[in-house]
Parts: C-alpha cells; structure tokens; sequence
C-alpha cells in the first residue's frame, strides 16, 4: 500500500507499515517530524540539503532519532560524501528495497539498550558509534574527503565532533580498540596531520637548508674523467651551442661513461645564493598555515572498523550502572560541577564582579601526558576524579571546580588576590605532577595552569 | 772480544784515505747531504728567528685585520668514523673565519649519514656526496668549485689539528704576497701503537717537521702535503686545480711552482696524521707515493728540466735533489753494494758493522736537530730509542720498497692500474698522458 501526503516539497510517504520522510529541498525539511517517521529519503541533488538533513539527526541525543535510516535518490554525480553516510541508493520507485532495510535496522535498534548517560563524551561518541555499527550490521569504513579535516571521513562519527575536533575520531577508535569494543580490520591508508592543527591538507616542498626559501634550482654535477674536473651543468654548458665544454681544459665532452659521468646533483637557493645536497622537506599547513619539518607531521593509519561480540554486548546490555555514575560522575565531589553548571556559576560570578571586581579568578589547568592514551577510560575516569578532587583540595569551598577530562580541568576561585593566585598556580602544578606520576606507569606528564582574572565585561574563553 | 780487537786493528790500519774511499756514497750524499747541510742550514734558520718573529706577528695582524673566509675542504671516502673528530678539531680552532667543506667521495659506509647530520646540525656548511666515486682529485676539485674563501685549506678527515693551526699556515700568506701554497707541519698520532708507527713518527719528523724548514728555506721546497696544506685561492684556479692522482699534492706543488708561485713550509701549523701501524699497509701506501715520482716527475713535469718561459732554479733544483737523492742514489746504491761485494768482499764483515755504526751516529745527530727544534720533544723523547732501528727501515724497507716501485712504474706504468683511482679516470689520463 502506497499513499503519499505531499505538503510544500516534503511528503510522508506510507508504504506497508512504514512512513517515510520525503524531502526535496532544504526549507521543506521538519526537524520536529523525525522523530514520528521510519526513514528519510532525500531527493535533492543539493549536497547542503543531505548535510543539513545528516548532522541534524546524526547530532541528535535521542538514540531513535540518531539511528534513523537515511536514504538518498539516485543522481548523476552525487558526491561520495553523501553516498557513503546514507543507508543506500534509492529511486523513488524501490520503496520494497527501502521498506526492507529500514525493518532491518529497526529490528537492531530495538534491541539496543538505550544509554542516556556517558562517562565522557568521547566515550558517547564510541557507544554511539557502536550502536550505528551494530544496527548497520556493517564495518566502519572511512572514506576519501577533499572537506574533512583528515582528508578521510567517518560515516556516522565524523559528524558527532566539530571540524577542529575531527582528531579525536582517531583516538576514539584507538580506545575502542584498546578496551576490546572494536576491531582493526584492512589498513587502508596512512594519513599525516599537521601537528597543531590535525589538517591533513598541506603542500610539501623542498626548502633551503639555510634560509627556508622556496626559490631552488638543482643541477647535476659533471666530472669530467680526463682532468678530474667536476661542477654543476652550468659550468660545462655553452651559451650557443649545445656543447658541454669542460671550463679547466676546453675539451669536448661527448659520452657519458666515457668521457664524463654524473655522480650527483646539487641544489641552489636563489633566495639565499647557498648550495647543499640535502634540502629540508617542509609542509604548509593549508588550515593553519604553519611551517614546519615534514618530521613533525603525525601519522596516523586509517583503517577498517568492526564491531567484536564485546562491542555488540554493550550495546545490547548497556554500561555497567558504576561507570557513568558512580566513578564517572563529577557530582561525587562538593564542590566539583558538570561543565553547564560550572558555566552558568561562572556568569552569576561576571555579574557578581561588576560591584566586587579583580577578587574572582578562572583557571584552567591542562594536563598533557602520552602516556594517558595507553589506559582504560575506567581507568581515565577515575583519574580525572581523583585530579578534580585533588584540584579542589586546593580551594576552599565556595571555590568551584569542573572536570572536562582527565585532561582538562576549570575553576573558580573567588576572594583571592594575584599573590595567592601565584602560589596556588605552583601548588596545583607540581601536586597534580606527582599525583599523575604516581598514578599512571612511565609518565611523562606536564601540568599546565592559566589563571585570568574575571571580569563582568570581559568574555572567558575555555 | 776478538772480534772487535780485530774491528778497530782493521780500522786502524786502513787509514781515513780508504776509508772515504769505501764509504764515499754515505759521506758525500747522505751525510754531507742530511747531517751536514740540514745543520748548517738550521743554525741559519735559528739566527734569522728575531727578525722572523717581528715580521710573523705583522703579517699575523694583517691577517687579522683582513680576516678573510678560508675554505676548509676534506675530501674522502669511507671517512666517516673521522669526520667528527676532524670537525671538533676545527670547531676549536683559533681563526674561525672558516667555512667548513666535506665531500664524500662515493663511500660505503656511514659517512653520508654522519655529513648530512653534521651539515643540517650547522658543524659544517656543506657537505656533497657522489654516488659514483670519482678519486681524489675530482672531489678535491668539487669541494674547490664551491669553496668562497680567500684562501683554500686542504685537509685529510683523518687529521686533527693544533689550535692555532690553521691561523699558522695562513700566516705565511701575508708574509710574502708571491706564496702561492704552503705546506703544513705533518706530525704522528698514532706514534704509540706500533713499531711501524714508531718508526714512520721519526721519518715524518725528519722529512717533513726538519727536512722541510731546510728545503723550504733553500727554496726546493716540493710537496705541500695533501693532509695539510693552505692554497692561494686564485693560484689555484690560475693552475686548473688538482689533477688525477696518486700524488697529486706533488702534482699540484709542482704546478704552482711552474706557474710562478713560492711555495713555503710553515714549521708552526701543526696536524697530526693517523698512519698505517702494520708494515704490509705501509708497504702498499709508499709504492703508491714512490711512483709518483717517476709519474710526474721523469713524466708529466719532464719540462721542469728543460729551459722554458716558467723555467725556476728553485723548481729545477727540487726537481734534481729529487730525482738524485730517490731514484738515482737509489740504482747507485745496488752498484755500490756490488762494488763493496766484489772489492772488499773479504773484508765484508768489518764493513758492515762500521756501515750500520755510521748511519746509526748520523741517525742520532739527525734526532738531536728534531729535538731542539720540535715543539713536542718532551713527548718525542721515547723515539730516542728506535733511532738504531731507523738505519734498517730506511736503508732496506724503504729503499726496497722504492725500488719496486719505481721498477713498475717505469716499465708497466703501474699507477694507472692502482685502485686508489677509479678505472674510469686512470684510463682517461694514461690515453691523454696525464
């Protein structure tokens, strides 16, 4: 049975016991209405109208509206960014086909235990992540995108985190793969990333070893056997004829092998006139713009994803009840927020500031280790609660803390002055250190803390 | 006992007459030669020092207030366990107005990854390496093409060097505006390690730290060692560089002579060499030197002999000195052991002791002259010892050696086939007569 209800270019389309959304142009498209549907089929040639469509249910916090199937209507240069995140190729007249794997994945989804709350957000970007893997019954295979960040985008994962976060995926995966959730499948590509901003578009080039110019020029060199001679091509090339011409003893040089030989080449910088053999390979980071050693870009190997049977069991029996609650919340500690709280504390204290000003602080304290991405995010949760809480140890208790990470950590400190700023910024320095030290296995950490003063015009950045 | 009763009765009866007559060839070439006029040539040297000194330190603040680039170029292959050392030698230098310039000369082993760190390190400016080895000459001749100086050091990357070293060899340059190339003081390092090395510590204090202040100063001056010696840059290209070897620092002296130019030994600019430790090693190294001789000398610079537009007493005279004290001597002293066989053939063991003793009293007088003039003689006080062990190391070791050499070299042109050159070059410059 086939009934299609059109009102301004978006029609619900009934087939079976299905409705689908069809859409056919970007201000035609109901956000509210997704939730009510089976599926959305999209009929546009319009790469905005799919992006908009994706990011708006792919984005969402409901796990029934994330998971949605999405299909796309067959076009003549549809680019692959689009073909690879939808749920197939479609015409408008394959609704069975459409009907079928739409009963499929809802099949998946309805047995997914539902999980509301996460440990971290990067860990709901991998739970999430696995309930698409699971309910698409198919691996996680990366593609090639002239747009993304990584020149590579995930279907489903690339879109949970912003342009500037599109690195994480990749430690994202590593972790999944780590805790036993996912599977390294068929290595597809090994990818290099700027090392400030994780932009893989850049333009290598060769560099002068001396001033970085760009402006070389290389030449072989020419030894000349019968005088010992040997310079650059220059040397021996004549300004009317094609002759090369030894510059020491006039002869003719005639064959390679027997009269002359190449043994090398050297390089010349027109912009700083030196000579070397070797030139620097840098690359300019398109995004960024910096300039550096090609040594100092990242690799990173892109592979194929799959879901193990451990993966597939969380999905279905969700998380233990401890670790999103108990280890993994920051409401444990008084004093210690989630970060939308801690937010709006932090306006209240702008305000505050207008008739009590330079006496409240924000703080940001950042802890950099590598040796963090070698353990569990149990393990990482447990840690960012024991540094939240060590954090707040320091402060008194009106003071207010929030833990993004086991990385990143916020405050405020009110009633203080800049000479007990400046000691506490030591104290949180080199306990946290010690506490990481002892915590995690060859640590190489480094505590970094950024105290400004607050003001009630001024904007606080995190 | 009995013997050397007989010995001096012998000696007695035979008188000073015979005696000259039977040891004429040591008296008039060897002593009169490396004893007699080297002496007298070094108490003139020892009087001049006065004025020596003044006109060194005006031609040192010359030097200082032109402060010129000075290219140091060491050319190599399979030099890379000395390249380090060699450039912290240079790093501590006094003069450091120098840009520092390695070519690799198409080695197997580390040495392109250790010049490569050393150049991106900023130790060195440049370091060039060919894939296809090329000899000695074509990467001295690289090196040359891309040095900026004002003048040219050419070093060997197993040497290290005094301080003041470079300072020193450059100096001379300001003494004298018409020096073209000036040769550095070539000591042994590695003097401790072996007899061999023992031995050749007293050679290369004979002929080179002595022996060269005194042809130097008479103006025969003849090799400026390829280990350490300082060029003229525009001499340099006036004369085309470095031709193919071996002994193309002969060559090259020889060059700057024929074009004009006084070549000087500067006793003060000291390197300290690696030599060989093992007599079989030593022995392939001086039949490659030894032919050299009749390669360029009796061949590519027979001119030298003739009177041409460049002719030079100082050249001729090198040239003659040369050739006389090691080829010609060198055939003469077989005739001479004949003659000794055949006349005093029953007076044979009487001789030989007096032979051996006279070489071995000139040997000493020669070690006392290095002493008083060497720098290091507290240290060189050891080779005291070995002086007695000289007689046979120059007398058979190195004149056999030299005798081969000269043999093969005169009959089968057996530098051409050494593979110290590339095939490549050795048979280009055997057909066009280098």
């Amino acid at each position: 049975m086939l009934a299609i209800n059109k009102i301004n270019k978006q029609a619900l389309i009934e087939y079976e016991d299905f409705l689908f959304m069809y859409v056919e142009e970007e201000e035609a498209f109901d956000s509210e209405k997704i939730f009510y549907v089976d599926a959305i089929i999209i009929n546009s040639s319009e790469t905005s109208l799919f992006e908009k469509v994706l990011r708006v249910t792919r984005t969402h916090y409901d796990a029934e509206i994330y998971l949605k199937p999405i299909f796309c209507v067959q076009y003549e240069g549809l680019p692959l960014q689009v073909i690879e995140r939808c749920d197939g190729l479609t015409d408008v007249t394959q609704y069975q086909k459409i009907a079928r794997t739409t009963r499929e994945i809802k099949q998946h989804i309805d047995k997914l235990f539902l999980q509301q709350k996460f440990p971290s957000n990067e860990f709901g970007v991998l739970y999430k992540m696995m309930q698409y893997l699971y309910t698409r019954n198919h691996d996680l295979e990366p593609f090639v995108d002239r747009h993304a960040r990584l020149s590579y985008t995930y279907p489903f994962v690339s879109l949970q985190l912003e342009d500037e976060e599109q690195n994480k995926i990749l430690e994202i995966l590593k972790q999944g793969v780590r805790d036993g959730f996912l599977r390294e499948e068929k290595m597809l590509d090994k990818i290099h990333v700027c090392d400030t901003c994780h932009s893989a578009h850049h333009n290598i080039r060769e560099t002068c070893l001396h001033c970085n110019g760009i402006d070389l020029k290389v030449q072989d060199l020419i030894h000349h056997f019968q005088c010992a001679y040997i310079g650059p091509e220059t040397d021996f090339m004549q300004e009317y004829t094609d002759d090369l011409i030894c510059p020491k003893c006039q002869k003719i040089l005639r064959h390679i092998g027997v009269d002359y030989d190449k043994p090398s080449h050297i390089f010349n910088c027109n912009t700083c006139s030196e000579h070397f053999q070797n030139p620097v390979f840098t690359y300019n980071c398109v995004d960024c713009g910096k300039v550096s050693d090609i040594r100092h870009l990242q690799e990173h190997l892109i592979k194929k994803i799959s879901l193990t049977a451990k993966g597939k069991q969380l999905v279905l029996s969700g998380l233990p009840k401890k670790n999103y609650e108990s280890q993994g919340s920051n409401k444990e500690i008084t004093g210690v927020y989630e970060l939308s709280v801690f937010k709006n504390i932090l306006q209240q204290e702008k305000a505050r500031t207008r008739f009590n000003p330079g006496r409240t602080f924000f703080g940001k304290v950042t802890v950099v280790d590598a040796q963090l991405n070698s353990i569990s995010w149990k393990e990482k949760m447990v840690l960012r609660d024991e540094l939240a809480g060590e954090l707040k140890s320091y402060l008194k208790d009106y003071d207010k803390v929030t833990a993004v990470s086991a990385g990143e950590f916020y405050f405020l400190k009110l009633e203080s002055t800049e000479e007990k700023i400046a000691k506490l910024e030591e104290l949180i320095v080199f306990n946290l250190e010690a506490l990481v030290k002892s915590n995690v296995k060859d640590s190489q950490v480094v505590v970094s803390v950024e105290i400004q003063a607050v003001f009630h015009d001024q904007t606080v950045e995190f | 006992m009995d013997f050397i009763i007989e010995f001096f009765k012998y000696w007695n009866y035979v008188g000073l007459g015979k005696m000259i007559r039977i040891f004429w060839y040591f008296i008039f070439f060897e002593f009169g030669r490396y004893v007699l006029l080297e002496f007298w040539v070094l108490f003139v040297y020892w009087l001049g020092r006065k004025r020596r000194a003044k006109e060194w330190e005006a031609a040192r603040q010359a030097l200082y207030n032109e402060m010129p680039l000075i290219s140091l170029i060491a050319p190599g292959k399979n030099e890379g366990k000395n390249i380090f050392k060699l450039v912290k030698s240079l790093n501590e230098q006094t003069y450091q107005n120098v840009e520092v310039i390695i070519v690799d000369d198409g080695s197997d082993d580390e040495t392109p990854i250790i010049g490569r760190n050393l150049e991106k390190n900023g130790l060195i400016d440049l370091f060039i390496r060919n894939d296809m080895r090329g000899g000695k000459a074509s990467a001295a001749n690289l090196a040359w093409r891309y040095s900026r100086g004002k003048f040219l050091l050419h070093l060997d990357a197993d040497c290290s060097f005094d301080r003041t070293a470079v300072e020193n060899i450059i100096i001379p340059f300001y003494l004298d505006p018409e020096i073209g190339g000036v040769g550095g003081n070539v000591k042994v390092r590695n003097g401790d390690v072996s007899l061999c090395a023992r031995l050749q510590s007293i050679e290369y204090l004979k002929s080179i730290s002595v022996g060269r202040i005194v042809t130097s100063y008479l103006g025969i001056y003849r090799i400026i060692s390829g280990a350490f010696g300082a060029f003229r840059m525009d001499a340099l290209k006036k004369i085309g560089v470095w031709d193919i070897g071996p002994g193309l620092d002969g060559d090259i002296t020889v060059k700057l002579r024929k074009s004009g130019y006084k070549i000087h030994f500067e006793p003060k600019a000291i390197c300290l060499t690696a030599v060989p430790t093992k007599f079989k090693v030593l022995w392939k190294q001086r039949l490659r030197w030894s032919r050299s001789l009749v390669r360029f000398r009796l061949r590519k610079h027979l001119d030298v002999f003739l009177p041409h537009k460049n002719w030079r007493w100082g050249t001729f005279l090198g040239f003659v000195e040369n050739v006389f004290y090691n080829f010609v001597l060198d055939i003469k002293w077989y005739i001479y052991i004949i003659d000794m066989m055949i006349n005093f053939s029953s007076w044979i063991w009487f001789l030989i002791p007096m032979n051996l003793a006279l070489y071995m009293v000139a040997g000493f007088m020669q070690q006392l002259s290095l002493s008083l003039w060497s720098e290091r003689s507290e240290d060189e006080r050891v080779l005291w010892w070995y002086v007695p062990l000289m007689v046979f190391y120059v007398a058979f070791f190195l004149r056999f050696c030299r005798t081969l050499a000269y043999f093969k070299e005169f009959f089968w042109k057996a530098s051409y086939r050494d593979p110290w050159n590339p095939q490549k070059s050795s048979y280009q410059a055997l057909k066009n007569g280098y």
